[in-house]
């Protein structure tokens, strides 16, 4: 904007001036602007300025009608001294005479003046109702009234104290010892809620503690009364540290705001600093309005000096705020009113329960309990392979295990415990299919969700992307997925702390080996070891379980390295064996978990052809999953199915029929249709060996056509293993178009990328039905492939191998292949 | 709102002048209001303390998604014009009822205690302002924010984008140059219609945003 020169002008030689005398005014200015009306200008506003400061002096002593002066008397009080000025009144120390006894008594002055009519009377009931509120730690109101100039006034008992902030911090008062101040003042407010009074200005001047180190709430002269209709707006505080995000939006006005505000100064005292940044400005008055505004954690809140002026030590300050106090803070501090402790009663019950080391109820109680509700209706969730389940597994646990630790902030666990609850429900479709949403669907809302701004930590949030990466990998999109899990790998390695890192290194190196790409599963491993290494002191023993688990599994399936499987698999046992079975750690119940590893151990144990120990290790797991019951089927499915494969190793195939019959009757509606159908070809597998190749066909067909019905995301599981599965029974039956259909089908999905077992076995069905068709060379070229990729998987001697290097060496003749 | 008020806003502090009949609604009923509750002396005395109220309504057009925060200091100079339009409105409407005229002079604000809000001071303190604008816009604007809204200096100085120092230096000279302004008008002695065509010059500036159409408002107590 352009301004005046010759005004510009004027001002300056007015300012350069005015601290002049008159005389030395007029010479300085000929001295200085030879323009002779200028100079009168300038003159003129100089005596403006005077005439103007000697009126507003004189007004601000006489003339101001508002002007708040120390009277004689208010009413029958004689005023003794001015003790403070606020935004709503003069307070004043006065004393009534009553009887010869001089009563000492505060009184406040208003700064404002009362309408006619039924303001007053409005202000008459008022008082009538606050002077009724009678409680130790409330200081009552004796009287009320109004000057000669309408201005009203209020009455209320003296008392010494000194604002609570000031006398925690003088007396180094422990964090402890602070809630119990609070909790004194609780229970002032929560009575003075019970007569429909709000205080809506509490804040650490108004909260008193006496010499006598009793508690006393102040001024509920500008309380308000809940009215009839409710609606009670406010306008701003000019300083409002302490009031409700509703107060600061002007809405609809209820108890939640005296939570609210009582939670700020709790969290002060306990930090030393407040829970929303940039506390004066309007900008942060702005962000706090917000309906998702959200308060610092009260550790990343402590002050410097804070350990000390608690008398105590950072390290037990930081363990005692973390956890259920923090929790506690948030529920208080929602922005959402209907999110907060819906009463000053219910915030005192949470803090008495953490003060005596009971569980607070501010906990997500609901959403978990839901959760473990849902797991225990839905135990199908986990008769996934202990392979991925492990891996599910860690991830759900590491949620519930922070959530044990009480490591993160309470608002940061609700998170957590709701996505937890998310992820099982998305199971329930994945194992259930009864849900009306796709798993797809889901991962990908969920994922969409996790992009936004949220209370999850960030260690949080990169398990939670690492588990829908598996989500997706699982349900069908394997590319996506592994891209989503190996992007929150990256960010961990650059972002995470080392209990993230080993969780998300884990599900990505899992699904690296399972995709096929076992060098990147390897490296992953390597680097997950290296964080083990340094963590593995802390972590609970299902975390150890299902690191070792996995890794063995990459072990073996990757680097074909049985010995090192089954080394890391034993070492896995150990800590199963720690792990309680009533451990509340595990997201899948404890017994199914620990038997779902003896599955995976026992047949590690038979393909070793260590039958002997598979069979314990198989007994084991089902003392472990004990009787039969919804909770234990899963267990049940995936012992028959161990045992199944016990048998056949043992070549007791009748055995491994009876096993796998009796695992796909339990399933049938109760597993997902990838596991069913997994089952269900293992098992024409089975029966085709056994000699009865038309029943053998006839389940083969039955799922073929079933799978054909099936969306990848309906599936619940990566459809190349089914087909692979498939393939090889109708290699065994003899069909062998249908076998080069399938297995072009599965290079067509996995673009070749599939572990070297896997690849092995889709290679052997197609080598052992070109020999069958008399193609020679293809058959002796897949045989050699299938046999290089069975060895990297650690397989060197069985039938199948066998097999494969009579076509490879062109001892094998068409006849001997169809059996 | 189509535009949407940020947008409003800016064109508005750009000057163009029919912005304002678009935001006023959501503003001048709620000042009018206040100046109207602090001239009837049922307010808080200090001054007329509309930052509060300003900041409130910002706030919830803020949380509201309707506004930028950036547009903030365009919205205090738009609701410090309002204001001004609040008083005069107030002070024509009390002298139509004759009521008023003895009523105790009410400063517009206790640093300003030479004019009397309840009174056509309000008239020759508009006018003067809107010279003052001529001579240096930002100036005009930092004793609004001062004396109309009941800002702060640093509120002020924040708002403008200055130094403290400034506002108050700023101000001051403002202050003592409107007080030569309005003191020569009582001395004069104008005759009192020439009061009433000040006003018309006002509605004149604020291009078809008459006080008449902002009464019209539902919210605007009659």
């Amino acid at each position: 904007m352009n301004v005046d020169p010759r005004w510009l002008r004027v001002q300056e030689l007015c300012l350069q001036s005015e601290g002049l005398s008159p005389e030395m005014r007029h010479q300085f200015l000929i001295e200085t602007e030879p323009d002779g009306e200028l100079r009168g200008e300038v003159e003129a506003l100089l005596e403006a300025m005077d005439d103007e400061a000697a009126i507003r002096a004189q007004a601000a002593t006489c003339t101001n009608p508002v002007q708040t002066l120390t009277p004689e008397f208010l009413g029958p009080y004689r005023v003794l001294k001015l003790l403070g000025q606020g935004g709503t009144g003069t307070v004043f120390a006065a004393e009534k005479e009553s009887d010869g006894v001089r009563v000492p008594v505060a009184v406040k002055l208003l700064h404002t003046y009362l309408a006619e009519g039924e303001s007053m009377e409005r202000f008459r009931r008022e008082q009538r109702i606050l002077a009724s509120l009678r409680h130790p730690s409330i200081t009552r109101l004796l009287d009320a009234g109004v000057t000669a100039e309408q201005r009203p006034y209020l009455v209320m008992e003296y008392v010494e104290g000194e604002p609570i902030d000031q006398y925690c911090n003088r007396l180094q008062l422990s964090p402890q010892a602070r809630i119990g101040l609070i909790v004194g003042l609780c229970l002032a407010v929560a009575a003075a809620h019970r007569n429909l009074v709000v205080h809506l200005d509490l804040k650490p001047s108004n909260l008193l503690v006496t010499t006598d180190g009793e508690v006393k709430l102040l001024d509920f002269g500008t309380a308000k009364l809940m009215g009839d209709d409710g609606k009670l707006t406010t306008t701003l505080q000019l300083t409002p540290r302490y009031a409700s995000p509703e107060q600061l939006r002007g809405e609809h006005l209820s108890t939640a705001c005296d939570v609210f505000s009582m939670g700020v100064v709790l969290f002060e005292l306990l930090t030393g600093s407040l829970p929303f940044r940039g506390e004066g400005s309007l900008l942060a008055a702005a962000e706090r309005a917000a309906p998702d505004a959200r308060p610092r954690s009260l550790l990343e809140s402590l002050k410097e000096d804070a350990a000390q002026q608690r008398n105590t030590t950072p390290q037990r300050l930081r363990d005692y705020l973390r956890g259920d106090l923090e929790v506690v803070m948030a529920r208080a501090l929602a922005s959402d009113a209907q999110q907060r402790y819906p009463t000053m009663d219910a915030f005192v019950d949470d803090l008495n329960r953490f003060v005596e080391g009971r569980p607070v109820l501010a906990r997500p109680q609901t959403v978990l309990y839901r959760a473990r509700k849902y797991v225990a209706r839905h135990r199908g969730a986990v008769s996934a392979t202990a392979l991925l389940l492990l891996a599910l597994a860690t991830a759900l646990g590491y949620g519930l295990w922070q959530q044990r630790q009480a490591a993160i902030a309470g608002r940061e666990a609700q998170a957590n415990a709701q996505f937890l609850g998310w992820m099982i429900s998305s199971s329930n479709v994945m194992y259930g299919g009864r849900n009306d949403m796709t798993v797809g669907e889901l991962v990908n809302r969920t994922y969409e969700r996790l992009k936004q701004p949220s209370a999850l930590s960030m260690r949080s949030i990169l398990v939670l992307r690492s588990s829908l990466g598996l989500y997706m990998f699982t349900s069908g999109d394997a590319v996506r997925g592994l891209q989503v899990a190996t992007e929150a790998m990256k960010d961990a390695r650059e972002n995470g702390d080392r209990e993230s890192q080993l969780a998300v290194y884990n599900t990505v190196g899992l699904m690296e080996s399972i995709s096929g790409n076992c060098p990147q599963a390897i490296r992953v491993f390597e680097e997950a070891e290296q964080v083990y290494r340094l963590i593995a002191r802390s972590i609970p023993p299902h975390q150890h379980a299902a690191y070792l688990t996995n890794y063995s599994q990459v072990a073996g399936l990757c680097q074909g390295d049985r010995d090192r499987e089954l080394q890391l698999l034993s070492q896995a046992e150990r800590y199963v064996r720690q792990i309680p079975d009533n451990s509340r750690e595990t997201e899948v119940p404890a017994p199914v978990l620990k038997s779902l590893f003896y599955v995976g151990y026992s047949m590690a144990l038979s393909r070793r052809e260590q039958f002997a120990e598979a069979r314990a290790a198989l007994a084991e797991g089902i003392r472990i999953s004990g009787e039969d019951n919804p909770d234990t089927r899963a267990a049940r499915i995936a012992l028959l199915r161990a045992e199944a494969s016990i048998a056949y190793q043992q070549k007791d195939i009748d055995g491994a029929v009876a096993a796998l019959r009796g695992a796909s009757d339990a399933m049938a509606g109760f597993v997902s249709p990838f596991e069913y159908h997994r089952i269900r070809m293992m098992l024409a597998n089975r029966v085709a060996e056994s000699g009865r190749p038309a029943e053998a066909t006839a389940v083969i067909d039955e799922s073929l056509l079933a799978l054909a019905a099936l969306e990848d995301a309906q599936l619940g599981g990566p459809r190349w293993m089914v087909l692979v599965d498939a393939a090889f029974g109708e290699m065994r039956v003899g069909r062998c178009e249908s076998v080069f259909r399938l297995v072009d089908e599965v290079d067509r999905v996995t673009s070749g990328n599939m572990p070297p077992q896997w690849k092995g076995n889709r290679l052997a069905a197609e080598a052992l039905c070109r020999q069958q068709l008399g193609e020679q060379s293809t058959a002796i070229a897949r045989a050699a492939e299938s046999i290089q990729q069975l060895n990297a998987a650690g397989i060197t001697h069985s039938t199948l191998i066998s097999r494969l290097v009579a076509i490879r060496d062109g001892n094998a003749t068409a006849s001997s292949s169809g059996n | 709102m189509d535009p949407g008020i940020t947008v409003l806003l800016e064109r508005w502090g750009r000057g163009d002048r029919t912005a304002l009949d678009q935001v006023a609604p959501l503003v001048y009923p709620h000042l009018r209001e206040l100046a109207a509750a602090y001239l009837r002396r049922e307010r808080p005395g200090h001054t007329l303390q509309a930052t509060g109220l300003v900041n409130e309504i910002f706030l919830k057009l803020i949380v509201r998604r309707e506004v930028n925060f950036s547009s903030r200091g365009h919205f205090f100079a738009l609701s410090a014009k309002l204001m001004r339009m609040a008083l005069i409105d107030h002070a024509r409407g009390a002298k139509a009822q004759k009521r008023g005229a003895d009523a105790a002079p009410v400063p517009l604000h206790d640093e300003l205690p030479w004019v009397n809000a309840a009174s056509d001071d309000v008239l020759d303190l508009d006018r003067a302002l809107d010279e003052l604008h001529d001579m240096d816009a930002d100036q005009a604007r930092m004793f609004e924010l001062r004396f109309l809204m009941g800002c702060t200096s640093e509120e002020t100085a924040e708002l403008v984008g200055v130094s403290v120092s400034t506002v108050d230096r700023k101000v001051r000279v403002a202050r003592a140059w409107l007080y030569q302004r309005l003191r020569s008008r009582v001395q004069r002695e104008l005759p009192e219609n020439a009061a009433n065509a000040f006003t018309h010059s006002i509605d004149g500036n604020n291009g078809g945003s008459s006080p008449t159409h902002l009464e019209e408002s539902p919210t605007a107590e009659s």
